[in-house]
């Protein structure tokens, strides 16, 4: 079997957000839709300030709390564990927002643009009016695993396989792959370092892992 | 653990969405004390159309709200987990049953068998109605996203409510056609008292369980009309309806209206402005600075 997974290591993590812009250039998210963000926390009181940055986006759940509510069938859990939404199928009802633990899910009532009334050269090769109206998130970039699978590579470890925001971490603060792969990049991270998961109280068994402090 | 942070109202149902929870509720509360009337031989065919139009509009109201109303259909295409598809094929039910309950009340027409009186196809409606509520109820629950619905009690406060709300309208139907019943008062009484504890019940659960302050500042802000007008006020009211039966009318009509608005004040609130999100509580802090080295290096 194969577990897709995410980890950052929210110690080298300095929050510039190029996995947020890398992500946006990839998927051609409209304005206020970001499926890879770094949320910039504060964590204590004066004097004892510390700053968290926090990557964070769809935590592709063992258990999805946004499958089971969608009526429509268009968010499925592939057998690799991601999780994708069929936007053909999808009607709009941000029932699987609602539900995401995460905050993760986004969705646009209209076509918007970065810059004003009009598309940039980008937006108009990127834009899907398809997205509009219906919910959208992380996908880990399905179609360029899918692809590197398909030519033999190794997502995770191959850069044409790999997720845009995961290549384009010059911090070396994020890692994906198959965490049931006991040689895997993730494997080998989670084995020796202590992490946690965001919201393990509800159940879902994220596959989203964030490293903070050695073994 | 970090206290939760970026909690923040949801974005995603508005208004419209509210109204779903709004028609569900004051409906079937309508055409459960509909069916229970027409026991006692008052005219079902008025109160029923118009708990089913109460349903229809909420239901009206969310496809408006939807991204794509035109690929609605696909709302019935999950039924084994998703309480949206539940309450999409309970709708469906409902309407064919409760077709035939307000035929069955339309003078001149006789249907054959049971349903030549509106009794039977009444009190199925109420059924139906109910099964929808329920899925209503489980809609909200199912919502792992935002803690003030994810408190067990909001189900039975949800559900009291629409009783309450459907009492409350049809005391004031009585009341216009002349036929208040002092059971349905006394009903209705025990409804809104039921209400009032599942609400301070809900609230202390919503407390213990430390949900974004958010939520509580929204429920705050409304805890005072709601209980004087949904509670004391309809309470008192009714009460003095016993004691001046002569003035029984205004007196229920206005604590009809009380009862029924307040809850929809409740619903509204509870779907748009107490709904906040998880935010971000963070497990552990990182240790920075120290000999971590970079992911994919040895």
């Amino acid at each position: 079997m194969t577990r897709y997974v995410m980890v950052a290591d929210l110690r080298r993590c300095v929050g510039c957000q190029t996995c947020t812009a890398a992500c946006k250039l990839a998927n051609g998210t409209p304005p206020g839709v970001q499926w890879r963000r770094v949320l910039d926390i504060e964590v204590g009181e004066y004097p004892n300030v510390k700053r968290v940055f926090l990557p964070t986006g769809c935590q592709h759940c063992a258990e999805p709390p946004c499958l089971e509510v969608c009526p429509s069938g268009a968010t499925q859990k592939r057998e690799d564990g991601i999780v994708t939404i069929d936007y053909d199928k999808c009607i709009g009802c941000f029932n699987c927002a609602l539900s995401c633990p995460y905050d993760a899910r986004f969705g646009v009532d209209k076509m918007e643009y970065a810059y004003g009334e009009n598309p940039t050269e980008d937006e108009v090769c990127n834009y899907d009016s398809d997205m509009v109206g219906v919910a959208s998130k992380c996908n880990f970039c399905v179609d360029v695993i899918d692809a590197g699978v398909a030519t033999g590579l190794k997502p995770g470890e191959d850069p044409e396989a790999t997720p845009h925001c995961v290549n384009s971490c010059f911090a070396g603060a994020m890692a994906f792959g198959d965490l049931d792969d006991p040689n895997s990049t993730v494997s080998e991270l989670l084995r020796d370092k202590q992490y946690f998961r965001l919201h393990e109280d509800q159940g879902t068994g994220p596959g989203f892992f964030y490293i903070w402090d050695q073994s | 653990m970090t206290p939760d942070s970026r909690s923040q109202p949801q974005r995603f149902w508005d208004t419209r969405a509210a109204c779903n929870f709004i028609g569900g509720g004051t409906g079937t509360g309508l055409l459960v004390f509909a069916a229970v009337g027409a026991i006692v031989g008052i005219p079902y065919f008025v109160p029923g159309l118009v708990g089913l139009a109460f349903v229809g509009l909420g239901l009206m109201m969310v496809w408006f709200e939807i991204g794509k109303p035109w690929r609605a259909i696909n709302v019935f295409f999950r039924p084994q987990t998703s309480w949206m598809s539940r309450e999409s094929l309970a709708a469906v039910l409902l309407f064919l049953i409760g077709v035939v309950a307000l035929a069955s009340a339309w003078p001149g027409v006789r249907l054959p068998w049971a349903m030549s009186s509106p009794v039977v196809p009444a009190l199925l409606t109420a059924l139906a109605g109910l099964g929808f509520l329920s899925c209503q109820l489980g809609m909200v629950y199912a919502v792992r996203g935002i803690p003030a619905w994810r408190e067990r009690m909001v189900m039975p406060l949800l559900g009291l409510s629409g009783l309450a709300e459907g009492s409350g309208l049809y005391l004031i139907f009585t009341v216009l056609l002349g036929r208040l019943l002092p059971s349905m008062l006394i009903i209705a009484l025990g409804l809104i008292i039921a209400r009032a504890l599942a609400w301070q019940i809900y609230r202390t659960a919503l407390d213990r369980s430390h949900v974004p302050q958010l939520t509580v500042v929204a429920f705050e802000r409304i805890r005072k009309v709601f209980l004087l007008m949904g509670h004391v006020l309809p309470a008192v009211l009714i009460a003095a309806a016993f004691l001046r039966p002569e003035q029984a009318g205004p007196l229920v009509v206005l604590a009809g209206t009380g009862v029924t608005v307040a809850g929809w004040l409740f619903k509204h609130v509870l779907i748009t402005r107490a709904a906040c999100t998880r935010g971000v509580s963070l497990p552990a802090i990182p240790v920075r600075g120290g000999s971590a080295t970079p992911i994919g290096t040895s």
